[in-house]
């Protein structure tokens, strides 16, 4: 449970968990854009749990720096306090995307991958006009994202997190020098794999990556999630 | 005499600075193909742009004209100059908020702003326009809101799978909203309200019986205008209306914005 006091105030959710299908992944290819390249459009979620928890999926390949096992360490031993999303923060990239529960609708222009998050009614823009990154991104919680399409792939680059985000609830933690590459690829109508690799000199001694796999949500629609702080208590103050 | 009005700015000031991230700077992000005048820069005054199908294309980053006060604040919020009539309950409950210095506002708690209201902050937004949606991102709070547009493609059997459900769906924030083409204007109706909602910072009230209908018009490349019609029989005795407008801030991008007053709730003062 979260230490510090928080609540979601669940608006809609209902409706997306009534109106869920799962996507079946023996559905023909997936379709495309009026400008030929796929269409990413539609409403995601991942088919599991398992890489919010741990974005490693437990493999043993992924080796951290000194001062990162460290930290990870101290995150495990404290069962996640102080994690960002139990103070309403949102969870960064790629965590945001991870959760089974929380579903995201893609939003396709030529110009921008708009992703639009049920937790937190947050959004990320994903760029694909061909800009390059800003000289000195200031740090944020959904970095800066840009994209490009490499045939049937999205391959989108994200930087300028800030430190304060964690990979996955289980609290891999990475530095300022965290580039994340996703590449989509909807591999059918209801499915899209996602190579997600985490590029960190700094907190890893090698880059790493995992597949997560989505499924579409048809007929749905996202509801309104918000985190709220408590009430401020007058009498404390 | 309304109380507090000397405070308002430094109030809202605090307030920003809490939501606001550490650092703000603008970005520069060249877009060749915008119209131009004589000395390159961007022309504000040129036609407003259309879609492939033709419509007019409300794209881009829009922010409330500099020199319009801070939330629209001031002594009657969004209803600057505008005859509104309470119902005795919501003209109670405005007049409380004002003694109050207008504490309480859901955003306090990250709560979402709802139309008006963010529509009301300095903080510019986007809108990304497709067929079948038009999106809202707001940069204050990194809040999204989505409009279903009607006759658009997919769009006819998701609304009214939606308008279906509407008895069954939970009211929200943003409640749910559906747009029309009408000309060359965005017809938007909004109904689904929670029963909480705050017009703006000032404080006007709505029910959960609030049905909000914005004309949104592309004046030129430079200018969007946006007409509210605030319509709730349990708070006023008639509705009333709001006309808000927009600079285009071409070349740019949005800075993200988190609310993160959990962070410091203990140092909140009203406006």
């Amino acid at each position: 449970m979260p230490s510090i006091p928080a609540r979601w105030i669940a608006g809609g959710i209902a409706i997306v968990l009534l109106l869920c299908g799962v996507g079946s992944a023996q559905e023909p290819a997936a379709p495309r854009t009026r400008d030929r390249n796929p269409d990413l459009s539609g409403i995601w979620r991942s088919a599991s749990t398992r890489y919010l928890t741990d974005l490693t999926a437990g493999s043993a390949r992924v080796a951290l720096q000194p001062w990162a096992r460290t930290l990870y360490d101290q995150r495990r031993a404290g069962k996640g306090k102080s994690r960002p999303s139990d103070r309403c923060l949102p969870r960064g990239v790629p965590s945001m995307m991870l959760a089974r529960n929380e579903p995201w609708k893609v939003v396709q222009t030529s110009d921008a991958i708009t992703i639009l998050f049920h937790e937190s009614l947050h959004y990320r823009q994903i760029f694909i006009d061909g800009r390059p990154f800003p000289d000195d991104p200031a740090p944020s919680w959904f970095g800066y994202s840009i994209g490009r399409w490499e045939g049937e792939t999205l391959v989108a680059e994200t930087i300028g997190l800030t430190e304060e985000t964690w990979l996955d609830e289980g609290g891999h933690p990475h530095s300022d020098a965290l580039r994340v590459t996703e590449r989509f690829r909807r591999v059918a109508v209801g499915r899209m794999d996602v190579d997600v690799t985490i590029d960190d000199a700094k907190a890893y001694a090698a880059p790493w990556t995992v597949t997560v796999r989505f499924e579409l949500l048809p007929n749905a629609e996202l509801g309104e999630r918000v985190c709220a702080v408590a009430p401020v208590d007058d009498s404390k103050n | 005499m309304e109380p507090g009005l000397r405070t308002f700015a430094f109030g809202l000031a605090l307030v920003c600075a809490v939501a606001a991230p550490a650092a703000a700077q603008w970005l520069h992000v060249p877009q060749p193909g915008i119209p131009r005048t004589a000395d390159g820069t961007p022309d504000l005054s040129a036609p407003a742009p259309r879609t492939p199908d033709g419509k007019p294309d409300l794209s881009g980053i829009w922010q409330r004209p500099r020199g319009v006060p801070p939330g629209t604040g001031g002594r009657d919020g969004i209803a600057e100059g505008v005859t509104v009539l309470f119902q005795p309950a919501a003209e109670a409950v405005y007049k409380a908020r004002g003694d109050n210095n207008s504490k309480g506002t859901p955003s306090e708690r990250c709560l979402p702003h709802g139309i008006t209201k963010a529509f009301s902050v300095p903080e510019p937004f986007k809108i990304v326009q497709t067929p079948a949606l038009v999106v809202v991102l707001h940069e204050e709070f990194n809040h999204h809101r989505q409009i279903f547009i009607d006759g658009g493609p997919g769009a006819l059997s998701r609304a009214s799978d939606a308008s279906r459900g509407a008895a069954r769906r939970a009211p929200t924030s943003f409640g749910y909203s559906r747009g029309t083409w009408e000309g060359d204007s965005l017809v938007v109706e909004t109904t689904g309200f929670v029963d909480d909602t705050w017009l703006d910072f000032r404080g006007h009230p709505a029910t959960d019986a609030l049905k909000i209908v914005e004309r949104y018009r592309r004046r030129d490349f430079g200018h969007l205008e946006i007409q509210f019609t605030i319509d709730d029989p349990k708070a006023y005795r008639q509705p009333w209306n709001v006309t808000m407008g927009f600079d285009l801030l071409p070349e740019t991008e949005l800075i993200e914005h988190i609310c993160e007053n959990e962070r410091d709730s203990a140092h909140i003062v009203g406006r």
